[in-house]
């Protein structure tokens, strides 16, 4: 089920009924309900997904159990390796099978030996790239002794498949939201407004900016090589925004829903387009992703020198451009995201306020280091836009060309109207979480709610041809 | 919680009150009329038209002798429309002709799972042709851009509203489709604006994939028909000549191989009227559709041919009668 149908918009007060006005009495009838919502939630899109969720939350569930009894070093680490080996298991075969039967085979074809092996029909089931590191850090935070594992069946199981953030995060930590699920949860107007105003934001990049992008950029890059060297240029600004605006979006609808019953998730997306430099932009994009590599990978490799920090970076992003898609594309991508964060790591400036804090408009400096910033963002979406690499090498040739200064081709109207619109908006609410967020600011009922409706009304009526989120392929 | 359930109840109403007035208003249209006719006169219905807007701009069926149903729509194609036939057919008993619009490109059509139609057939006639999708079941939802602007040029404007009779037969055009009638009738005038050629190169797109499921899917039409006794009439109503100028000749030897193939004249016949009155523009609203004023003189025509041919080819049954005494045209 798509967060942004009709399906959900009935699915979500049903569940908002049953859970504050049936079930608000019994701690573990509301978790119940949330986990009976959540599989109902996911399993709209393939029931035989929920087996897979189920194994690898039971799994996790026992382990956890059995790791508060066992005391002995080996018994514990063999009990994460069993977490670990289940988890990534189930995701190497469903993700990274054909890839590395592929690269198998090619290599040794390349090495001049002849070898076939036939490819799996494999479908990718929706959000697993995303549960697993949920589940696994549970195993990881119970083992490091951060957590008690738990012995709330519901309590966990809900918090695995939690379905605001099941297909596509926040990724959460069990440390942040398992203890929510085992303690009462109390409504709160304030939280449950806001947690609205969120959710029609998020709707707003989704539907109106990133959906409209997408019928221009998926057209240009259908056909590429028949476009101009500046259309492909605009094509590759636009696709950049909508993928903010996709995932960014697709957060903000989580989040919102999230607190509607109580739950606080944690931040995604910090206005990653106003980042001034590479680091920053990393600490604002997809937060939950790095912060989850940087806490349980990272973490654990230690070593401050400086060729542990190169070393470090390079597995981040090699792991993160991995964790997106089982291609070579992804692993460039990481890369060069790493190459490009390195150089800016060693200069070790780090910006401590908010750009253009307490003011209306970045300064000329900040204007080109948010712009430098971008590009870099901008260029390398190519990896994404375009599959298989030699695509992506052949677009950006082409991009070499004298026709770069001729007048390109744009997207739609309303497009570039609802992009201007949630750039102005995000940089007036920069430092405050989302793009609906009133916190401190007076504004009457009336032009609150005319805001309200007039943005209902656009994602209605300019919506573009309803598109998965990006990130259900990862 | 309270607090929270008021302002939510007191922002939500005026959008469900709007909503449901406006979709309310929105499903009186033909696709109604077509089914409750259909369905009030499933006992006397002799001749059923199916095909694409060609078809159902071109037949008024309250102006034919025997008792005539039309359930062809805009750009529906031939799969279905074998939809309609296989859910509808079973149910008239008294069915004798079929009419299937022929017009040339039709055989290269396809209906998928996002035809801007779907919704209705699912709406009107509970016909799916695409994977369950709930926002289908409502006009605005499945279509909330297309129903507003047209709720508000109706409202706007009266000009702007189709009148339709009993059967769904639109008899007096909208004001946003009479392409001809906007210039009046000056085609000069249209061909300086561009107009006048947009989409007429569109017959000639061809698909070999859909040709062949579609001659399959009319096979299977011509074998019911066949066990039922039912005379099927492949139909291509009237043209503008700029559009049959327009016909490429491999489209136009495509239909030929499939008239060849199916056409015995026995029990199935094709009746090629693509070219008649092809040089008035006053009987057509564009390059491909016939207006009110043209549909009348052609079902006319198409009466008069059918009544010849039901003489000469008797395929009564019990209770047939040619001339058609209970049911009188809203706009005679």
């Amino acid at each position: 089920m798509l967060t942004t149908t009709l399906e959900f918009a009935l699915f979500l007060p049903c569940v908002f009924f049953l859970y504050w006005f049936v079930f608000s009495k019994n701690l573990r009838l509301q978790n119940a309900l949330i986990l009976a919502a959540s599989y109902l939630f996911y399993g709209w899109w393939d029931w035989r997904f929920l087996f897979l969720i189920a194994l690898s939350s039971g799994v996790d569930f026992l382990v956890g159990i059995l790791l508060n009894q066992a005391e002995e070093k080996r018994t514990r680490n063999a009990l994460l390796g069993l977490s670990i080996t289940v988890n990534l298991g189930l995701l190497g075969f469903f993700k990274y099978y054909n890839f590395f039967l592929d690269s198998f085979v090619s290599t040794f074809s390349f090495m001049g030996f002849g070898f076939t092996a036939d490819r799996l029909d494999i479908i990718l089931p929706v959000g697993i790239s995303f549960y697993t590191l949920q589940t696994l850090s549970y195993t990881i935070d119970v083992y490091d002794r951060k957590l008690k594992g738990t012995k709330d069946f519901f309590a966990f199981f809900a918090y695995v498949s939690f379905f605001p953030q099941l297909v596509a995060g926040p990724i959460e930590r069990a440390t942040n939201l398992l203890p929510q699920f085992q303690n009462k949860r109390t409504f709160q107007y304030s939280e449950a407004a806001d947690g609205m105003r969120q959710m029609l934001w998020g709707l707003f990049k989704k539907v109106v900016v990133a959906d409209n992008l997408a019928i221009f950029t998926s057209g240009i890059a259908m056909n590429y090589e028949e476009h101009s060297a500046s259309t492909l240029l605009v094509c590759l600004v636009a696709f950049a925004f909508q993928f903010y605006c996709d995932f960014s979006g697709y957060s903000d609808i989580a989040i919102g829903t999230g607190r509607l019953f109580g739950f606080r998730l944690m931040k995604n997306f910090d206005f990653p387009i106003f980042a001034r430099s590479v680091p920053e932009f990393w600490q604002k994009w997809h937060i939950s992703l790095f912060s989850w590599f940087s806490d349980y990978v990272i973490k654990r490799l230690k070593g401050f020198r400086r060729w542990q920090v190169v070393r470090n970076i390079l597995i981040i992003f090699l792991i993160t451009g991995f964790w997106h898609g089982a291609a070579w594309t992804y692993v460039m991508w990481g890369l060069l995201h790493a190459l490009l964060f390195m150089p800016v790591v060693f200069r070790r400036k780090k910006f401590r306020k908010p750009v253009a804090h307490g003011k209306i408009l970045p300064s000329w400096k900040e204007t080109w280091q948010i712009f430098s910033t971008q590009m870099s963002f901008i260029f390398l979406g190519v990896l994404f836009l375009m599959q298989p690499i030699s695509e992506s090498f052949n677009y950006m040739v082409q991009l070499f060309d004298p026709s770069l200064f001729s007048i390109p081709l744009v997207p739609q109207n309303k497009a570039i109207a609802g992009l201007g619109l949630m750039i102005l908006i995000e940089w007036f609410q920069r430092e405050k979480e989302h793009g609906l967020d009133l916190t401190g600011i007076y504004s009457p009922k009336l032009l609150r709610w005319g805001v309200y409706y007039a943005l209902l009304f656009a994602v209605f009526y300019y919506g573009g041809r309803p598109q998965d989120f990006l990130y259900f392929q990862f | 919680m309270k607090k929270y359930l008021v302002n939510l109840a007191l922002f939500v109403l005026p959008i469900a009150v709007i909503f449901f007035s406006m979709e309310l208003y929105l499903r009186e249209n033909y696709y109604k009329a077509k089914k409750q006719y259909l369905e009030s006169n499933k006992d006397q219905v002799e001749a059923l038209i199916l095909g694409p807007s060609y078809t159902w701009r071109a037949i008024d069926p309250l102006g034919m002798d025997i008792t005539t149903a039309s359930l062809a729509h805009e750009a529906s194609a031939v799969n279905t429309n074998m939809m309609l036939f296989s859910k509808f057919a079973p149910q008239l008993p008294e069915l004798k002709y079929v009419f299937f619009d022929l017009s040339l490109g039709y055989l290269e059509n396809d209906n998928n799972q996002k035809w801007e139609s779907n919704h209705l057939f699912n709406i009107y006639y509970d016909i799916q042709n695409y994977e369950s999708d709930l926002k289908n079941n409502w006009l605005l939802t499945a279509n909330f851009k297309f129903y507003t602007k047209l709720f508000f040029s109706y409202m706007m404007d009266e000009k702007n509203i189709e009148r339709y009779n009993d059967a769904g037969f639109i008899f007096k055009l909208s004001a946003l489709y009479d392409l001809f009638g906007n210039a009046d009738y000056d085609i000069e005038k249209l061909e300086k604006s561009g107009k006048l050629y947009e989409r007429l190169i569109y017959q000639n797109t061809v698909s070999d994939e859909r040709n062949t499921k579609n001659q399959e899917i009319l096979q299977q039409l011509i074998g019911y028909c066949k066990d039922r006794g039912i005379q099927v009439i492949f139909l291509s109503p009237p043209k503008y000549y700029l559009n049959n100028d327009m016909a490429s000749d491999e489209v136009i030897d495509r239909r030929e191989k499939f008239v060849s193939k199916f056409v015995d004249n026995k029990d199935v016949f094709f009746w090629n009227y693509e070219h008649t009155l092809e040089d008035n523009p006053r009987y057509f609203l564009d390059n491909t559709h016939l207006n009110p004023d043209g549909a009348a003189l052609f079902t006319e025509i198409i009466n008069k041919e059918l009544n010849e041919f039901h003489q000469n080819n008797p395929k009564d049954s019990p209770g047939h009668t040619l001339i058609r005494t209970n049911q009188m045209s809203s706009d005679e």
